[in-house]
Protein backbone atom coordinates (compact mmCIF):
# COMPACT_ATOMS: atom_id res chain seq x y z
CA UNK A 1 0.00 0.00 0.00
CA UNK A 2 0.82 3.74 -0.49
CA UNK A 3 0.29 6.61 1.31
CA UNK A 4 -2.13 7.62 -1.75
CA UNK A 5 -4.61 4.77 -1.78
CA UNK A 6 -7.45 4.80 0.47
CA UNK A 7 -7.95 2.70 3.07
CA UNK A 8 -9.26 -0.71 3.06
CA UNK A 9 -12.78 -0.84 3.84
CA UNK A 10 -13.69 -3.64 6.49
CA UNK A 11 -17.09 -2.97 6.93
CA UNK A 12 -18.01 -6.10 5.73
CA UNK A 13 -16.15 -8.06 7.82
CA UNK A 14 -18.26 -10.49 10.33
CA UNK A 15 -16.48 -11.62 13.43
CA UNK A 16 -17.56 -14.19 15.59
CA UNK A 17 -16.38 -16.49 18.40
CA UNK A 18 -17.67 -19.71 20.85
CA UNK A 19 -16.00 -21.21 23.62
CA UNK A 20 -15.54 -25.04 24.88
CA UNK A 21 -14.06 -26.94 27.52
CA UNK A 22 -10.61 -28.54 26.12
CA UNK A 23 -9.75 -32.20 27.07
CA UNK A 24 -6.77 -32.81 29.05
CA UNK A 25 -3.96 -33.62 26.69
CA UNK A 26 -5.89 -33.48 23.83
CA UNK A 27 -3.85 -30.13 22.48
CA UNK A 28 -1.58 -32.80 21.02
CA UNK A 29 -4.28 -35.47 19.81
CA UNK A 30 -4.61 -35.58 16.32
CA UNK A 31 -6.72 -33.13 14.95
CA UNK A 32 -9.75 -35.00 13.11
CA UNK A 33 -12.44 -33.50 10.33
CA UNK A 34 -16.04 -35.28 9.94
CA UNK A 35 -16.93 -35.91 6.57
CA UNK A 36 -19.98 -33.98 5.42
CA UNK A 37 -22.49 -34.85 2.27
CA UNK A 38 -20.63 -33.57 -0.71
CA UNK A 39 -17.48 -33.19 0.47
CA UNK A 40 -14.34 -34.59 -1.35
CA UNK A 41 -10.66 -34.74 -0.18
CA UNK A 42 -10.19 -32.38 -2.44
CA UNK A 43 -12.52 -29.86 -0.98
CA UNK A 44 -11.56 -30.93 2.39
CA UNK A 45 -7.63 -29.88 1.67
CA UNK A 46 -8.84 -26.54 0.09
CA UNK A 47 -11.15 -25.78 3.38
CA UNK A 48 -8.53 -26.59 5.68
CA UNK A 49 -5.04 -25.79 3.91
CA UNK A 50 -6.69 -23.33 1.35
CA UNK A 51 -5.42 -25.52 -1.10
CA UNK A 52 -7.16 -27.97 -2.98
CA UNK A 53 -4.01 -30.14 -4.19
CA UNK A 54 -2.84 -30.98 -0.66
CA UNK A 55 -5.86 -33.68 -0.30
CA UNK A 56 -2.83 -36.58 -0.74
CA UNK A 57 -1.67 -35.47 2.82
CA UNK A 58 -5.20 -36.02 3.73
CA UNK A 59 -5.64 -39.35 2.22
CA UNK A 60 -1.87 -40.64 3.04
CA UNK A 61 -2.83 -39.84 6.93
CA UNK A 62 -6.27 -42.27 6.60
CA UNK A 63 -4.94 -44.89 4.54
CA UNK A 64 -6.38 -47.40 7.75
CA UNK A 65 -9.51 -45.70 6.36
CA UNK A 66 -9.28 -44.76 3.03
CA UNK A 67 -8.46 -47.51 -0.02
CA UNK A 68 -9.30 -44.74 -2.55
CA UNK A 69 -9.20 -41.25 -2.44
CA UNK A 70 -12.28 -41.16 -4.41
CA UNK A 71 -14.59 -42.46 -1.73
CA UNK A 72 -15.29 -40.91 1.21
CA UNK A 73 -18.45 -41.01 3.36
CA UNK A 74 -20.30 -38.58 5.20
CA UNK A 75 -19.50 -39.69 8.56
CA UNK A 76 -16.25 -40.90 8.33
CA UNK A 77 -13.62 -39.20 10.85
CA UNK A 78 -10.59 -37.91 8.79
CA UNK A 79 -7.15 -37.37 10.42
CA UNK A 80 -5.80 -34.19 9.37
CA UNK A 81 -2.14 -33.67 9.09
CA UNK A 82 -0.55 -30.36 9.84
CA UNK A 83 -0.08 -28.35 6.60
CA UNK B 1 29.03 -33.22 115.68
CA UNK B 2 27.96 -36.32 114.50
CA UNK B 3 24.61 -34.79 114.08
CA UNK B 4 25.86 -31.35 111.94
CA UNK B 5 28.34 -33.83 110.24
CA UNK B 6 25.26 -35.83 109.27
CA UNK B 7 22.76 -32.96 108.14
CA UNK B 8 25.75 -31.31 106.04
CA UNK B 9 26.31 -34.82 104.31
CA UNK B 10 22.56 -34.79 103.77
CA UNK B 11 22.49 -30.97 102.60
CA UNK B 12 25.57 -31.95 100.22
CA UNK B 13 24.06 -34.74 98.96
CA UNK B 14 20.66 -32.84 98.14
CA UNK B 15 22.38 -30.21 96.25
CA UNK B 16 22.72 -31.55 93.40
CA UNK B 17 19.10 -32.57 93.22
CA UNK B 18 18.09 -29.05 94.24
CA UNK B 19 20.44 -28.16 91.04
CA UNK B 20 18.61 -31.17 89.17
CA UNK B 21 14.99 -30.40 89.75
CA UNK B 22 15.86 -26.28 89.47
CA UNK B 23 17.62 -26.73 86.24
CA UNK B 24 15.96 -24.94 83.34
CA UNK B 25 13.87 -27.12 81.05
CA UNK B 26 15.46 -26.93 77.44
CA UNK B 27 13.32 -24.51 75.07
CA UNK B 28 10.81 -26.49 72.94
CA UNK B 29 12.12 -27.06 69.54
CA UNK B 30 10.64 -24.79 67.63
CA UNK B 31 7.01 -25.74 65.45
CA UNK B 32 8.25 -27.36 61.84
CA UNK B 33 7.87 -23.92 59.90
CA UNK B 34 4.45 -25.04 57.78
CA UNK B 35 5.06 -25.24 53.62
CA UNK B 36 3.36 -22.22 52.46
CA UNK B 37 0.60 -23.18 50.03
CA UNK B 38 1.96 -22.48 46.52
CA UNK B 39 0.55 -19.31 44.99
CA UNK B 40 -2.88 -19.67 42.83
CA UNK B 41 -2.26 -20.16 39.10
CA UNK B 42 -2.33 -18.07 37.39
CA UNK B 43 -5.09 -17.79 34.54
CA UNK B 44 -3.11 -17.63 31.40
CA UNK B 45 -3.41 -17.79 27.42
CA UNK B 46 -0.99 -20.90 26.57
CA UNK B 47 -1.23 -21.06 22.76
CA UNK B 48 -2.77 -19.22 19.81
CA UNK B 49 -3.40 -20.97 16.96
CA UNK B 50 -4.39 -19.46 13.36
CA UNK B 51 -6.49 -21.49 11.08
CA UNK B 52 -9.66 -21.89 8.59
CA UNK B 53 -11.41 -24.87 9.71
CA UNK B 54 -12.07 -25.65 13.27
CA UNK B 55 -13.18 -28.89 14.82
CA UNK B 56 -15.67 -29.35 17.60
CA UNK B 57 -13.13 -29.05 20.04
CA UNK B 58 -12.37 -25.45 18.88
CA UNK B 59 -9.17 -26.65 17.58
CA UNK B 60 -7.95 -25.16 14.07
CA UNK B 61 -7.48 -28.04 12.00
CA UNK B 62 -4.01 -27.33 10.43
CA UNK B 63 -2.62 -24.09 12.03
CA UNK B 64 -1.10 -21.75 9.69
CA UNK B 65 -0.49 -18.04 9.32
CA UNK B 66 -0.62 -17.66 5.41
CA UNK B 67 -4.22 -16.82 4.27
CA UNK B 68 -5.62 -16.21 0.90
CA UNK B 69 -7.74 -13.06 0.10
CA UNK B 70 -11.20 -15.55 0.44
CA UNK B 71 -10.32 -18.03 3.36
CA UNK B 72 -12.19 -17.44 6.69
CA UNK B 73 -9.47 -16.91 9.51
CA UNK B 74 -9.94 -18.37 13.27
CA UNK B 75 -7.76 -18.16 15.92
CA UNK B 76 -8.06 -21.37 18.38
CA UNK B 77 -6.94 -19.44 22.27
CA UNK B 78 -6.01 -22.17 25.17
CA UNK B 79 -6.57 -20.48 28.23
CA UNK B 80 -5.89 -22.68 32.04
CA UNK B 81 -6.54 -21.47 35.19
CA UNK B 82 -9.14 -18.93 34.56
CA UNK B 83 -12.32 -18.34 36.79
CA UNK B 84 -15.60 -18.81 35.86
CA UNK B 85 -16.94 -15.87 33.78
CA UNK B 86 -13.42 -14.83 32.72
CA UNK B 87 -13.37 -12.86 29.32
CA UNK B 88 -11.37 -13.48 26.30
CA UNK B 89 -11.67 -10.38 23.57
CA UNK B 90 -9.71 -11.01 20.05
CA UNK B 91 -9.13 -7.68 18.73
CA UNK B 92 -7.83 -8.08 14.65
CA UNK B 93 -6.05 -5.31 12.99
CA UNK B 94 -4.64 -4.61 9.71
CA UNK B 95 -1.09 -3.60 9.23
CA UNK B 96 -2.63 0.36 8.72
CA UNK B 97 -3.72 -0.01 12.69
CA UNK B 98 -7.38 0.01 11.27
CA UNK B 99 -9.04 -2.52 13.49
CA UNK B 100 -11.11 -5.39 11.38
CA UNK B 101 -13.09 -6.56 13.78
CA UNK B 102 -13.17 -7.19 18.26
CA UNK B 103 -14.83 -9.68 19.91
CA UNK B 104 -15.19 -11.03 23.22
CA UNK B 105 -16.25 -14.30 24.47
CA UNK B 106 -16.82 -15.97 27.86
CA UNK B 107 -14.37 -18.81 28.64
CA UNK B 108 -16.70 -22.00 29.08
CA UNK B 109 -14.72 -23.99 31.47
CA UNK B 110 -10.47 -24.33 32.34
CA UNK B 111 -8.87 -25.66 30.40
CA UNK B 112 -10.57 -24.09 28.00
CA UNK B 113 -10.40 -23.63 23.87
CA UNK B 114 -11.92 -20.69 22.80
CA UNK B 115 -11.96 -19.66 18.84
CA UNK B 116 -12.73 -16.31 16.94
CA UNK B 117 -13.15 -15.86 13.50
CA UNK B 118 -14.00 -13.22 11.02
CA UNK B 119 -15.46 -13.71 7.59
CA UNK B 120 -15.14 -11.12 4.85
CA UNK B 121 -18.06 -10.55 2.31
CA UNK B 122 -15.62 -9.31 -0.49
CA UNK B 123 -11.88 -10.68 -0.22
CA UNK B 124 -9.46 -9.68 1.99
CA UNK B 125 -6.78 -7.14 1.44
CA UNK B 126 -3.85 -8.23 0.87
CA UNK B 127 -1.08 -7.40 3.87
CA UNK B 128 -0.03 -8.13 7.68
CA UNK B 129 -2.93 -8.42 10.37
CA UNK B 130 -2.09 -9.05 13.37
CA UNK B 131 -4.92 -10.93 16.41
CA UNK B 132 -4.04 -9.88 19.87
CA UNK B 133 -5.80 -11.32 22.62
CA UNK B 134 -6.81 -9.74 25.75
CA UNK B 135 -8.00 -11.72 28.89
CA UNK B 136 -9.76 -10.24 31.55
CA UNK B 137 -8.77 -7.09 29.76
CA UNK B 138 -5.28 -7.71 29.97
CA UNK B 139 -2.98 -8.34 27.20
CA UNK B 140 -1.63 -12.32 27.29
CA UNK B 141 -0.75 -13.04 23.67
CA UNK B 142 -0.68 -12.25 19.69
CA UNK B 143 -0.60 -13.44 16.36
CA UNK B 144 0.47 -12.42 13.14
CA UNK B 145 -0.46 -13.52 9.68
CA UNK B 146 -0.62 -12.44 6.16
CA UNK B 147 -3.65 -12.92 3.54
CA UNK B 148 -2.16 -12.78 0.43
CA UNK B 149 -3.47 -13.93 -3.13
CA UNK B 150 -3.00 -17.47 -4.35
Amino acid sequence: MTPDEPLPDFSDVEGGSSSAAAVPGAQNAPRTYEVKKGDSLSKIAKHVYGEAGKWKQIFEANTDKLKDPDKIYPGQVLTIPDA
Amino acid sequence: MKITRTLLALVLAAVPLLGTACKKEAPPPPPAEATPPPPPAQPAVTKIELGSSVGADKRVLAPRTSFGVKDSIIASVYTENTAPGAMLTAKWTFQTGQTVDSTSQAIAASPGITEFHIVKKSAWPVGRYKVEISLNGTPAGSQEFDVAKK
